[in-house]
C-alpha cells in the first residue's frame, strides 16, 4: 500500500506546473480570487478557456477523437489539483463537462460536428434546463412539454436555477415528449437555441446579490428534430449517465487545503484585539486545525476513489460521498474565513464585479470584501447538483443497500 | 412565576406589528428604501414611543426596563423590521444613560429629532472596545478628534457621531458632527449601510468617561441583539414549517419525510432553548453587574449559534428558493449573521464571558 503517484503521473504533474507558471495571467488569477460567486464570470473564464484550448488541455472529460485530452482519471485529477494550487479560474462546466460528454457519447456524427468544436472554441455558451419550479429534488416529475410538429419540436414550460442562462446561446433541456409514459420514460434530451421569441430569461438574484441563476420560460420554443439527443424517451437515461461521467475523480479537497493555508497565514496577520495575532486564540487555531483534518481526510477519500477507478473497479454512486462531505466543508471554511475578518467580514458590496478597474474600494482588504458574499453563496453547495438530502438517499439506497 | 407578557408588553408587541405591517417589506437596503421614507418611519417610531422605551424614567423616557426592551427587540426581529432601532436608538440611549450631563441629548434622540450613531470599532482592534487609533487632542472648546473608526452602523444617516476615543485622562466618549468627519459608506451583511469614518482634527465635544457606561450599554445591547435574533429565528422557523407543509416532492409534502421532521424538531428545540436563556438572563438580578454582563455575553453566543443554525436550515429546507434575495428567509438570515457578529462572534463572546 502506498499513496505515491507513478513516475509517469509525476512527470505529467511537472508539465502541468510548468504550463501554469508560464501561461496563467495574474489578471485571471486575481479575477478568480475576487469572484464571490460559485461560478466564474464569463470574462475571466472565457479567456482562461482560450488559453487551455490553445494548449489542447480543455476538454478533460471528452474522448480524444472528439477533441478531448484523452487523459486518465489520475491525470485529470492532477490537472484539477494543480489548477487549484495555482489559483486558476474554473472553466464553465456547462458546455465542457455537462452537455459536451453527452454529445460525445450519444450524439450523431452530424451533432458532434455541429456542436463540439464550438464548445471548445468558446463560440457557444450553454445552460442547463433540468430543474423546474415544481421539480427540484424530484426531477422526474418535470412538466415541460415538447410536442413534435413536422421537423420541429415546440417546447413549453418553466425551468429554474438556470446558471448563466443570461449568457447562453443554447440550453440543453429535459422535456416530456410522452405524457402517457412512466415519469422517467417519457422524458427526452433536447438542445434548444436560446435566441428566439419563445424563450425569455428572468434573473434570480442570490442572497449575496449575485446574478448567477435565472428562471427560463419556454413558450412554444422551437428546435429542430435534429437537436434531439439519442431517442425520444431516452432523456432520463442520458441525464443519469452524465452523472456517471462526473462521478469519480472529484477534486474538492485540494482547493480547500489551499484556502486553509491562506487562512492560517491570515490568522497570523489579523489582530486578535486582545494580545498578538488571531492565530494565538485557541478557538480560532482549533477551528482551522479541525477543518484541515477534515479536508485532508477528504483528499484521501478522493484519492482512494481515484485508485479504485484506475484499478478498474466500479465506484458508482460512492462519489455522492465526496459531494456530500465536500459541500458541507466548503461552507464551514467560507464561514471561518468570514469570521477571521471580524467586522470587515460583514461588508457585502452590491457592486459586481469586484475585480478590475471599476471595482469599489474594499474595507480592509480584497479577500475581506468578498468573504461575506462567498459565505452566503456557498450555502448553495448543499442544494445544487442534488441536495445533501438527495445525496444521502442515493448513498443509503445504492451504497448501503438500505 | 409567570413568563407571560403583561398588558404593557403586549401593547409594545402589537404596536410594532402594526408599525411594520404598515410599512413596505422588510428589506434593509437604502437603494430600495429612500432616505425620506426611512426618516418618516423613524419619526413614526418616535411618535409610537418606541425610541423613548430605551430611555429611563429619570430622563423622561418610558423606563428602559430590560424585559420591555427584550420584548420590543424580539418583535422587531419577528416582524423583520428594517429600522436601525437597535443600533441607533437602543445602543446610544443606553450608553448615554451611564454618562452624567447627557440628558438633553438623550431626549433629542428619543424624540427622533437628533439621529446618532456610535463609532466604537477600529480596524486593528477586532472586537475590542478599547479605543486605540482614535484619540482626542486638546481640551474644552479646543478639543479635537483624530483617527479612524470602522463598522459605524447608521453612520451615514446620523447628525451626530458618538465616538469612543483615547485621551490623556483615559478613554472617553466624544460627540462629533458627522459633517466634521470623512464618512465613507459601505454596504453590510443585512443590506444596510455602515461607514468607515475618519477624523482629522475634527472638533469634538467631550461627553464623559467611557467606562463603566460602555460596558453596561454593550451588555444591554448584546441582550437586545440576542432578543432580535430569537425573533428572527422564530420567523425563520415558522416560515420553514409552513413551506415544508406546502412544498411537495415525490408526491408528498416535504414535512411528511421523517428525516426532515427530525431536523425541524431539532430547530424547534434550539429555538426554545434560545428563548429560555434569553428570558433567564433578562429576568436574573443585576446585583453583581460584572457577572450579569458576563452571562449576557454567554447568552448571546449561545443564542447566536442556534439562530445561525436555524437560518442555515431554513435556507436548506427552502432549497433554491432559500438562496434567492426575493424571500424574507435570506433577509432574516443575513440580519442574524450581522447581529451574531455585533460586539463579537459567538467564540469571542464566549471568551468575553470566561474572561470576566
Amino acid at each position: 500500500m502506498n499513496m505515491a503517484f507513478s513516475p509517469e503521473d509525476l512527470a505529467f504533474r511537472e508539465e502541468v506546473r510548468a504550463f501554469l507558471a508560464a501561461s496563467l495571467p495574474e489578471r485571471l488569477r486575481d479575477g478568480a480570487a475576487r469572484t464571490p460567486g460559485v461560478f466564474v464570470e464569463p470574462d475571466i473564464g472565457t479567456e482562461w478557456q482560450r488559453i487551455l484550448y490553445d494548449k489542447g488541455w480543455l476538454a478533460a472529460l471528452w474522448p480524444k477523437e472528439d477533441g478531448g485530452t484523452g487523459w486518465t482519471t489520475t491525470q485529470r485529477y492532477l490537472f484539477d489539483k494543480e489548477c487549484a494550487l495555482a489559483g486558476a479560474p474554473m472553466v464553465s462546466v456547462l458546455g465542457l463537462k455537462l452537455v459536451g460528454p453527452v454529445i460525445c457519447k450519444y450524439g450523431t456524427p452530424a451533432q458532434k460536428a455541429r456542436f463540439l468544436p464550438r464548445i471548445l472554441s468558446g463560440e457557444d455558451s450553454w445552460c442547463q434546463g433540468y430543474s423546474e419550479p415544481g421539480s427540484g429534488s424530484d426531477l422526474a416529475s418535470l412538466k415541460t412539454r415538447a410536442v413534435r410538429d413536422g421537423n420541429e419540436y415546440r417546447v413549453t414550460g418553466s425551468k429554474i436555477w438556470t446558471t448563466h442562462a443570461q449568457y447562453a446561446d443554447w440550453i440543453f433541456c429535459l422535456a416530456r415528449t410522452d405524457p402517457e409514459a412512466r415519469p422517467q420514460a417519457g422524458i427526452s434530451f433536447l438542445l434548444i437555441p436560446m435566441d428566439q421569441p419563445g424563450i425569455s430569461v428572468t434573473p434570480i438574484i442570490t442572497l449575496a446579490g449575485d446574478h448567477e441563476v435565472n428562471a427560463v420560460f419556454l413558450d412554444e420554443a422551437v428546435t429542430s428534430v435534429d437537436n434531439l439527443i439519442g431517442e425520444e424517451g431516452q432523456g432520463w437515461a442520458i441525464a443519469k449517465s452524465l452523472l456517471d461521467t462526473e462521478r469519480g475523480g472529484s477534486c474538492y479537497a485540494p482547493r480547500m487545503l489551499v484556502q486553509l493555508d491562506r487562512l492560517t497565514l491570515l490568522a497570523g496577520e489579523q489582530p486578535s484585539g486582545v494580545n498578538g495575532p488571531l492565530i494565538h486564540d485557541y478557538e480560532i487555531a482549533k477551528r482551522i486545525a479541525q477543518l484541515r483534518l477534515e479536508a485532508e481526510a477528504l483528499e484521501t477519500t478522493e484519492l482512494r476513489i481515484l485508485a479504485d477507478i484506475e484499478a478498474g473497479k466500479a465506484v458508482g454512486p460512492k462519489s455522492s460521498l465526496t459531494k456530500l462531505i465536500g459541500s458541507g466543508l466548503i461552507q464551514k471554511i467560507d464561514q471561518l474565513e468570514m469570521d477571521l475578518f471580524g467586522y470587515d467580514g460583514m461588508q457585502l458590496p452590491a457592486e459586481r464585479p469586484l475585480y478590475g478597474n471599476g471595482a469599489p474600494e474594499p474595507v480592509g482588504s480584497h479577500p475581506a470584501q468578498i468573504a461575506a458574499a462567498k459565505y452566503l453563496n456557498a450555502r448553495a453547495w448543499t442544494i445544487f447538483g442534488g441536495t445533501d438530502e438527495v445525496q444521502k438517499n442515493i448513498i443509503a439506497k445504492q451504497v448501503l443497500g438500505l | 412565576m409567570n413568563f407571560e407578557l403583561d398588558d404593557d408588553q403586549q401593547m409594545i408587541e402589537r404596536s410594532i406589528e402594526r408599525f411594520v405591517a404598515d410599512g413596505a417589506g422588510g428589506v434593509r437596503d437604502p437603494s430600495q428604501c429612500p432616505a425620506a421614507v426611512a426618516s418618516a418611519r423613524w419619526a413614526q417610531l418616535a411618535d409610537l414611543g418606541l425610541l423613548s422605551l430605551a430611555l429611563s424614567a429619570e430622563r423622561g423616557g418610558l423606563g428602559g426596563r430590560p424585559e420591555d426592551l427584550v420584548v420590543s427587540s424580539h418583535a422587531l426581529g419577528r416582524t423583520l423590521a428594517r429600522d436601525p432601532w437597535l443600533e441607533t436608538a437602543h445602543f446610544p440611549l443606553r450608553l448615554l444613560e451611564g454618562i452624567a450631563g447627557t440628558q438633553a441629548l438623550s431626549e433629542k434622540i428619543a424624540a427622533g429629532t437628533t439621529r446618532v450613531a456610535v463609532a466604537f470599532a477600529e480596524a486593528t482592534g477586532r472586537y475590542s472596545l478599547a479605543p486605540r487609533d482614535v484619540g482626542t487632542q486638546g481640551r474644552g472648546d479646543g478639543l479635537t478628534v483624530s483617527g479612524t473608526k470602522t463598522f459605524v452602523l447608521g453612520g451615514t444617516i446620523a447628525d451626530l457621531l458618538l465616538v469612543t476615543a483615547a485621551s490623556e485622562d483615559g478613554s472617553c466618549l466624544v460627540a462629533v458632527d458627522r459633517a466634521a468627519a470623512d464618512v465613507r459608506p459601505y454596504r453590510v451583511m443585512d443590506g444596510s449601510e455602515a461607514a468607515v469614518v475618519t477624523f482629522r482634527g475634527s472638533p469634538g465635544h467631550l461627553l464623559g468617561p467611557l467606562e463603566p457606561a460602555l460596558g453596561v450599554a454593550v451588555a444591554e445591547t448584546r441582550l437586545a441583539a440576542a432578543a432580535e435574533m430569537v425573533g428572527l429565528a422564530s420567523l425563520l422557523f415558522e416560515t420553514t414549517l409552513d413551506y415544508t407543509r406546502e412544498r411537495k416532492q415525490f408526491g408528498r409534502p416535504l414535512a411528511a419525510f421523517q428525516a426532515l421532521q427530525h431536523r425541524l424538531v431539532d430547530c424547534f428545540a434550539m429555538l426554545e432553548q434560545a428563548r429560555s436563556l434569553l428570558w433567564r438572563v433578562t429576568l436574573s438580578d443585576r446585583d453583581v453587574e460584572g457577572r450579569w454582563m458576563a452571562s449576557v455575553a454567554g447568552a448571546k453566543a449561545f443564542i447566536a449559534e442556534r439562530a445561525m443554525h436555524i437560518g442555515h436550515e431554513a435556507i436548506q429546507l427552502h432549497g433554491g428558493m432559500g438562496m434567492s434575495d426575493e424571500l424574507p428567509v435570506s433577509h432574516a438570515h443575513r440580519r442574524i449573521v450581522l447581529l451574531a457578529h455585533l460586539f463579537g462572534d459567538p467564540a469571542s463572546d464566549m471568551s468575553t464571558m470566561l474572561a470576566a
